[in-house]
């Protein structure tokens, strides 16, 4: 595996941009949804990439920021001003705070204890999600969440599903900036070989921390977004099991890749969506593919694609 | 001379075994090679780990230009100017030979950087630039190690069996890349080939079973009754 792929890597995600820019024209609600759905996701499955792909970092919180992103969406708009917008800037600054006291709670653990660190945070969350019921609506979540307000009005699906759009396309190509900058090398030195990594001079815990808040601010949005897509959030956001989707996520695409995580988002939503509908399927068949995956290419669709290509 | 490194009755056990046993001794600031040589478990490595931040040492004191630096993390360590190599290689071996250097480069402020074009010409690397360090011959990687010390811009430079699992032409290499560092910084070098040792040293240290038990120049260790019973003439 090299990390210099980068030319195809740059074709592939603005391909992806093309696509999702023109989807509206099928004008077929179902569709528009999935694309919002599928943006979403891929940014939080970029953003969980950044730790475990990139730095190494197994995190089973990362759920924590989606939901900590959708939730403060519906708070803020529920009580304290009715608008897309800033709900959106609030939740963006509130996981940023809160990947920064998450990261100097769980950073200074390596491996298994980082990983059950982040995995107890996050059921805590959920905990706190169920129990604060006044404020949070227990399991039942918050639900008729306002998309109108003074600066912008996405009550319009199309609408909805082009703010959403533009904030993908940001997001993402500052992740793709991040990606191809010497930030960007120094969180893959980190996943490389993070032991080494003091003896060139770099504290360890700083690159973990900026990984972690770009990481866990991205998160936060696409939360955001999905609060705003679905007009609802529940509990289940915060429940550990959504730290799957990403990882699997990024398992499938090729997590060394900056644009695995995006394909495996595409695949993810496609096979929820469509085998669904055939039966309860959906779930033999991601497992079928991640399997067949980690045994065959661990370098996920891209590496196996690359590989076939070679041969040829 | 003026002393740069001070290691002051530094002890180091791991369980019952006393690595590192009440251990003092000075590197000054002179060029030239200092070796430290003596029987496996005698310490060596443990010392430099000591040195590096790498283990925390049980009592005594290090002092690096007059500070104390005993307690630092290794990183801190790195950037006020010590810098080793490992004595299995340790590098970023999923990137290239370029970028391991940039990783060592952005470690330091913007004015004091490098220009790794030259780095990489001086090493005779320019050729592997963009090819992952894992794929490069062994003897390379070893040399890709001392080039990102170099790049940090050393002001005492630690090197830990450079020659290790090399062949001749190899070794060779390495030997005359280690004596241009030593033209301008002090380099201390740990090292199991008398050979190379007596050839490069201006000053031997020996150790055994955690102490210094000779130091002096390649002449005087190599006269020294002591140094012949245990570890010479074993």
């Amino acid at each position: 595996m090299n990390w210099r792929v980068k030319q195809p890597e740059t074709v592939l995600l603005f391909s992806v941009y093309i696509l999702t820019a023109l989807l509206p024209l099928t004008s077929d609600p179902y569709y528009i949804y999935l694309g919002a759905l599928f943006m979403i996701i891929s940014l939080f499955s970029i953003s969980y990439n950044i730790l475990f792909g990139n730095a190494g970092l197994l995190s089973f919180g990362h759920a924590l920021f989606f939901a900590g992103g959708a939730y403060t969406y519906a708070l803020f708009t529920i009580n304290v001003l009715k608008d897309p917008l800033l709900g959106l800037f609030v939740s963006i600054l509130i996981s940023l705070l809160l990947s920064l006291v998450i990261g100097v709670l769980t950073l200074r653990h390596t491996k298994i204890y980082f990983s059950m660190l982040t995995l107890a945070f996050g059921m805590l969350f959920y905990a706190l999600l169920i129990k604060w019921r006044d404020i949070t609506g227990g399991s039942d979540g918050l639900s008729g969440l306002s998309r109108s307000g003074i600066l912008i009005n996405l009550s319009n699906p199309v609408a909805r599903y082009y703010f959403i759009f533009l904030v993908f396309l940001v997001t993402s190509l500052f992740l793709y900036y991040i990606h191809r900058s010497q930030l960007g090398l120094l969180i893959k030195s980190l996943g490389v070989n993070e032991d080494y990594l003091p003896y060139t001079g770099h504290s360890v815990f700083k690159i973990r921390m900026l990984a972690n808040v770009i990481a866990g601010t991205v998160a936060g949005t696409a939360g955001s977004l999905y609060a705003i897509l679905n007009g609802a959030v529940t509990p289940d956001l915060a429940y550990w099991t959504t730290n799957a989707e990403p990882l699997v996520a990024a398992l499938i695409g090729g997590p060394k890749y900056f644009v695995g995580p995006l394909l495996g988002s595409l695949i993810y939503v496609a096979i929820t969506a469509y085998a669904a509908k055939i039966a309860d399927l959906w779930q033999f068949v991601l497992g079928t593919i991640l399997v067949a995956l980690i045994l065959g290419s661990r370098g996920g669709l891209i590496e196996l694609v690359r590989r076939i290509w070679k041969r040829s | 001379m003026e002393e740069i490194l001070r290691v002051e009755k530094v002890v180091k056990k791991f369980g019952e075994f006393v690595a590192l046993n009440n251990i003092s001794l000075s590197i000054y600031d002179q060029k030239g090679v200092t070796a430290i040589i003596g029987p496996n478990g005698a310490g060596k490595t443990t010392l430099i780990n000591v040195i590096t931040g790498r283990l925390r040492p049980d009592a005594g004191k290090i002092f690096f230009e007059g500070r104390d630096i005993t307690s630092l993390p290794p990183h801190k360590i790195v950037q006020l100017g010590i810098v080793r190599t490992f004595q299995v290689i340790n590098l970023f071996s999923e990137l290239t030979v370029y970028q391991n250097l940039n990783v060592a480069n952005l470690s330091k402020p913007r004015t004091l950087r490098k220009d790794l074009h030259e780095v990489m010409e001086l090493f005779g690397l320019d050729k592997y630039r963009d090819i992952e360090v894992a794929k490069l011959p062994h003897g390379i990687q070893r040399i890709v190690q001392i080039a990102v010390a170099f790049t940090l811009s050393p002001k005492l430079l630690l090197l830990d069996e450079p020659l290790a699992g090399l062949n001749i032409d190899e070794k060779t290499r390495i030997v005359n890349v280690v004596k241009d560092l030593a033209k301008n910084i002090p380099v201390v070098l740990i090292e199991h080939d008398l050979h190379v040792v007596f050839d490069i040293s201006n000053r031997i240290v020996v150790m055994h079973r955690g102490e210094v038990i000779a130091e002096g120049t390649p002449d005087e260790v190599y006269r020294n009754p002591v140094v012949k019973e245990i570890y010479i003439g074993l």
